[in-house]
């Protein structure tokens, strides 16, 4: 745990991006395919039929599908 | 009014006209998605809007329906019972109110509801998000009340409650001009009716050794957690490749690992995205699932997703934008086909629910 903490801290203090040098973070195929609301629905429909859930793109209320 | 010409003349349009407007339409999407497979056949049309408000507020809405239809072979282990066909509507809707006084944090709370013939869902919540490290990471915190109720079809009088808390943490942070690492975890806890347990299906009997047939009947509390990291990693100017693993725990001794992987490639000036993805899950049985039961047992399940089971899903998706529309900063038309494949170690010749999921819809942002 100590060595992640470490980690962490370095990777985010090593970098530090103005805004011009983002450029390539704002493009379309740069989003993440999980953080769309297409995922949300193949969440949805995976997870009634897993028992796992969690840490996903799944939100909102939860239906009777069992 | 109809809710359907609104929503695509709000699409299209995104309320202009009016001459700086308080409220502005931020985006605006329809979709439909179409999941089948033996069993079932699930078309879920849906809906989004997100308006600007003044003074930093903003607003998210969204409704989703579930239209169910399908025919079950198995007669025990399975959703009904008894039935051979059975057709089921669920409504559900959602809206998510942000503050935003500085550009670096924010505050939202949200509400999420779903009522179907037996089932009533209802989920409030609050979070925030603040822009950390010179804004080169960015932390979020989600906490989720949820409350429902299980009826039955057949039984006005029948009432099940349940509850369940839920907690999301998320930490993205940029690692270079094209990589972006976001670490992410859940916990949930669920207090069910002791009646029922938590999950249960009030319709799903089994069948024990003995020739017993007994109502399904699970544990009335549970715990999950559910730890993710994700990665994204930009290969040239039109390239990216997406990544994500996650570990889930949780109190019925059910543990199991997911990994998916999508490939982008934009085409003429992102006026074509071009994404495949695959996905791989394998999980461990609850402690009290079995392919049957001896005796009576306090603890049953006819539901075979509580099993030990591995699922893998790969697809393709398409999306095409416009870029030079007159009030709209992008007009996107978007499809995709994904197959699932879900194999259960204790039904391993049974491939009905193999799927596939297809949806499409359509996207503006203003």
């Amino acid at each position: 745990m100590s060595a992640l903490i470490l980690l962490f801290g370095v990777l985010t203090g090593c970098v530090t991006l103005a805004p011009y040098q983002r450029a390539t973070l704002m493009t379309r195929v740069m989003q993440d395919p999980y953080d769309t609301r297409e995922a949300a629905t193949a969440a949805h429909v995976i997870e009634v039929r897993e028992a796992m859930a969690g840490a996903s793109a799944a939100s909102g209320a939860s239906c009777g599908c069992r | 009014m109809p809710l359907a010409p609104l929503l695509v003349g709000l699409l299209v349009t995104g309320g202009a006209g009016a001459a700086d407007p308080p409220v502005r339409v931020d985006t605006s999407s329809a979709r439909v998605d179409v999941f089948t497979d033996e069993w079932v056949t699930v078309v879920a049309p849906s809906a989004n809007l997100d308006l600007t408000l003044p003074r930093g507020w903003s607003v998210s809405g969204a409704w989703a329906a579930d239209v169910i239809s399908g025919a079950t072979p198995h007669i025990t282990t399975d959703a009904i019972s008894s039935a051979t066909s059975f057709h089921e509507l669920r409504n559900g809707l959602s809206v998510d109110l942000q503050a935003a006084p500085k550009t670096t944090w924010s505050l939202h709370g949200s509400y999420a509801g779903s009522i179907e013939s037996d089932f009533v869902s209802n989920t409030a919540g609050l979070g925030a998000k603040v822009d950390l490290l010179k804004r080169m990471a960015s932390l979020r915190a989600d906490y989720h009340s949820r409350f429902e109720t299980t009826g039955r079809a057949d039984d006005r009088s029948y009432s099940e409650p349940a509850s369940a808390q839920l907690l999301d943490l998320s930490w993205a942070w940029i690692l270079g001009r094209g990589t972006v690492a976001t670490l992410l975890a859940s916990g949930e806890w669920d207090a069910c009716s002791p009646a029922l347990g938590c999950v249960a299906n009030p319709y799903r009997t089994v069948r024990t050794t003995q020739g017993v047939v007994l109502p399904e009947r699970h544990p009335d509390t549970r715990g999950r957690a559910a730890g993710a990291l994700r990665l994204s990693q930009a290969l040239g100017a039109n390239t990216a490749v997406h990544g994500g693993y996650r570990y889930y725990a949780d109190s019925w001794r059910i543990s199991g690992h997911t990994a998916d992987l999508s490939l982008a490639r934009s085409l003429f000036k992102d006026a074509l995205v071009l994404r495949a993805n695959g996905r791989f899950s394998r999980q461990g049985a609850a402690f009290f699932f079995g392919p049957e039961y001896d005796g009576t047992p306090a603890w049953r399940t006819g539901d075979r997703d509580l099993g030990a089971l591995h699922t893998w899903k790969a697809g393709i998706a398409v999306e095409g934008s416009a870029y030079t529309l007159e009030g709209l900063s992008r007009l996107s038309l978007a499809a995709n086909i994904d197959r699932l494949w879900l194999r259960q170690d204790d039904f391993a010749g049974d491939h009905s629910h193999d799927a596939w999921l297809v949806g499409g819809g359509l996207s503006a942002a203003f």
